[in-house]
């Protein structure tokens, strides 16, 4: 019950998150929104994850830092940036639902690179994403 | 006297540049997002998750201030209100991952990853709630919005299968 409570609260802030940015997007150019609200969410990640894992952060390797170096561009950096500039063109209801289309893009690049096996279930779910992606993106209201 | 005739059906309008070029920078956003999926693989094999989340995080920030500091200055004078709303959004994006991490280590991640696909559903929720007046909401974009969260929970369900 405690992980599904957690669950449902992770899912409400990402969407009044969403709902902030949106705001600030009125006045502020998507880049600015993107680099300040990283900051802000950084004062509550930083700390945390340095307490509780100050040991493997000083036993770190050079080559873990940089696979998350590389992370953090596509994630932080232009996944970001990229969907801030989205909303600030088209809203929010109809930049999320596109850009939460993630794992689909995830899976080919898995089957590709990592040889992870496809199937019946990633194909159905695959082409359901793709079928409400569609749906939004020809909606011309 | 000719039968009346059927009113002749509105042709649809195009979709505006700027809303071709919004979702073009959604699907691009969707690509990076997935990339970042696959290095998160590699990343939580040796790295705590949320150490990597929070480092990540830096050196996005890090970069993104260097690329970005000509924007940055140009908003130095932007309504104190906008830096607020920005930095709760930040804040709500980093809570999220936190909770996130949370839920994955105290449930499974088949009952987990369903309640977080409810992402995009639940921003169309509150955009209603909060900002009703800035975002136009159709059934369309509600339907296309249930299939990607099914769509997503499919996948989850499918990779554990």
């Amino acid at each position: 019950m405690t992980g599904i409570l957690f669950a449902l609260g992770a899912s409400t802030v990402w969407g009044m998150g969403n709902v902030w940015i949106r705001l600030a997007l009125r006045d502020m150019r998507p880049t600015t929104s993107a680099v300040f609200s990283l900051f802000s969410g950084l004062l509550l990640l930083i700390p945390l994850s340095f307490v509780l894992h100050w040991e493997a952060l000083t036993t770190m390797t050079l080559g873990a830092l940089v696979t998350i170096f590389f992370y953090g561009m596509s994630n932080f950096l232009l996944g970001r940036f990229l969907n801030y500039s989205s909303i600030s063109r088209i809203g929010l209801s109809r930049s999320v639902p596109v850009v939460s289309a993630s794992p689909v893009p995830a899976l080919v690049l898995a089957i590709l690179f990592l040889n992870e096996q496809i199937n019946v279930w990633l194909i159905l779910g695959g082409l359901t994403v793709m079928a409400g992606v569609l749906l939004i993106v020809t909606d011309r209201r | 006297m000719r039968p009346p005739q059927p009113a002749a059906e509105a042709p649809r309008p195009a979709l505006t540049r700027t809303q071709v070029v919004g979702y073009a920078l959604a699907g691009a956003a969707c690509l990076a997002y997935g990339a970042s999926l696959i290095l998160a693989k590699q990343v939580v094999e040796d790295t705590p998750p949320l150490l990597a989340a929070a480092l990540g995080m830096t050196f996005g920030m890090l970069v993104l201030t260097v690329v970005s500091a000509p924007d940055v200055r140009r908003d130095r004078g932007t309504r104190r209100r906008a830096w607020v709303w920005a930095a709760l959004g930040g804040l709500g994006a980093g809570g999220g991952i936190m909770l996130m991490f949370l839920a994955v280590s105290n449930a499974p991640v088949v009952v987990v990853a369903p309640i977080l696909a409810m992402n995009p559903l639940t921003a169309i929720l509150f955009s209603q709630v909060f900002i009703r007046g800035m975002e136009r909401i159709t059934w369309r974009v509600v339907n296309g919005a249930a299939l990607v969260v099914a769509g997503v929970v499919i996948i989850s369900l499918g990779q554990n299968a």
